[in-house]
């Protein structure tokens, strides 16, 4: 099922680029007619300042299943390099999870990445970063088992862990189109690579907040997102 | 921003809510840890060994009569032939020819009378051992098991050879009465729980390293490899 998820939004991702792309209006010519004026700008140090929302996370909100809220910031150096920070707080109550413990795990968590960027028109952008991450939570659950002979109590056994911590790290490879003046849209292909994390017995965390679920020590990620850039140049 | 732009972000907005809403729901977990019981009805299996040595001493028996009835009519048959053969040569031996002829017939009769009794005699035993069998097998009909602490009870409609005794998931041990036959015998365990997860991520109480603390059955005790609850199965005899 999640494989299916993946592959049904990149699949639609991509469409959403092709249309970005097409929809900008700029045919060759003028966009190397743009290229010539900006060669002739002296591009400032700090060329730009950006601040992102994951608008992919909101849709989580009408569902009891997550509650996830990410807000990012990006510095753009010499229109080259970047410096990305992201931080996000989520809830995560997750399809598969311990079935009847009515799992949740909540909790803060930031990512800090160093990036480099590719002009491949004058609306459409690409990045390679990686990004160091580090998430703050807890989790807790109810475990609900029924006697089935009826001749023994139904076990109703709460257990909760705070104080946990978990850091990892990202590859990512994010691509945005210009919607309107400094408006993008975009999205980030990530692979997270698991470091380490508070492991509890007897039933380990299941899902970190930013991270995901623990069972693999890697996992690939999309997240969609709106940015408005402050462009200096 | 054009229109095109608004069509593709309600088209997002589509997709992930069509995902999201296909998420299963959980089912309740209802179930016991268990533990294999092994029942012996060694009071009836010794009953039937009873009636089955007394089978094969009577077949034995019959081995024997059987036996010397076919020495017998061997040997009137020898006879009926040095008669045949004397009678053939002149002799007078008419009479003692009818006697032995007589004789023969009745030691046949008799033959065939034993060697059906003995057929009925290896039906039973045969029936006897396919009891022993049923009760060797562990075959019993627990009609209830009761548990002490509350006074609640579980009820069984059918005999079975491979019985699972439920087990308290709050509790290091059970004390439980087992109607069998209508005759009670208590049974108290002790054991180790612990919570695990299984491949369908469903959380269950898994348990351990069963000892007999008392009971009322027969030469009880327990077997187990890993000492696993799957591993492990207690055995006892009324």
């Amino acid at each position: 099922m999640s494989s299916f998820k993946y592959l049904l939004a990149l699949l639609s991702l991509l469409t959403f680029h092709a249309k970005s792309q097409e929809f900008t209006g700029i045919d060759k010519s003028d966009e190397q007619a743009v290229l010539s004026e900006e060669d002739q700008t002296p591009i400032p140090f700090l060329s730009s300042a950006a601040l992102l929302i994951d608008y992919g996370k909101l849709f989580g909100q009408f569902l009891d299943a997550e509650s996830k809220y990410e807000l990012g910031t990006q510095f753009e150096l010499k229109n080259r390099f970047v410096v990305l920070g992201e931080y996000g707080y989520a809830t995560l109550n997750p399809a598969g999870a311990y079935q009847n413990t009515d799992y949740e795990s909540e909790g803060s968590y930031f990512r800090v990445g160093l990036g480099y960027k590719i002009d491949m028109t004058t609306k459409n952008n690409l990045y390679f970063s990686v990004r160091y991450a580090k998430a703050l939570y807890s989790d807790r659950g109810v475990i609900d088992i029924t006697s089935a002979s009826g001749i023994f109590n139904d076990l109703i056994d709460p257990f909760e862990r705070t104080g946990l911590s978990a850091e990892w790290y990202e590859l990512s490879m994010s691509s945005e189109a210009r919607l309107w003046k400094g408006l993008y849209a975009g999205f980030h292909l990530r692979l997270r690579i698991m470091n380490k994390y508070d492991q509890q017995e007897p039933l380990d965390v299941y899902a970190i907040p930013g991270y995901g679920r623990t069972f693999d020590r890697s996992i690939p990620a999309l997240n969609l997102y709106l940015k408005y850039a402050f462009e200096r140049f | 921003m054009k229109k095109e732009t608004y069509n593709i972000l309600f088209l997002y907005t589509l997709l992930f809510a069509g995902i999201w809403a296909c998420e299963e729901q959980e089912e309740p977990t209802a179930r016991d840890p268990l533990v294999s019981i092994f029942l012996l009805n060694k009071d009836s299996l010794d009953k039937v060994n009873i009636i089955e040595d007394s089978l094969d001493a009577e077949l034995a028996a019959y081995d024997v009569v059987i036996a010397n009835l076919k020495t017998d009519a061997a040997s009137l048959a020898d006879s009926l032939i040095v008669l045949t053969d004397s009678i053939a040569n002149g002799g007078n031996l008419e009479a003692e020819k009818n006697q032995v002829i007589n004789d023969l017939d009745t030691l046949n009769l008799y033959l065939t009378g034993v060697e059906k009794e003995d057929s009925t005699v290896n039906v039973r035993r045969a029936e006897w051992a396919l009891t022993a069998a049923t009760i060797n097998s562990g075959s019993v009909h627990i009609s209830a098991i009761e548990n002490i602490k509350n006074g609640l009870s579980v009820f069984y409609e059918d005999s079975s050879t491979t019985w699972k005794l439920p087990l308290d998931m709050n509790e290091d041990g059970i004390d439980v009465n087992i109607t069998i036959d209508e005759e009670i015998y208590n049974l108290e365990l002790s054991y180790n729980r612990s919570t695990t997860a299984n491949e369908k991520n469903r959380v269950t109480i898994g348990t351990s390293n069963f000892s007999i603390i008392k009971t009322d059955f027969n030469n009880s005790s327990v077997s187990c490899t890993n000492c696993e609850a799957a591993e492990t199965t207690v055995y006892v005899e009324f």
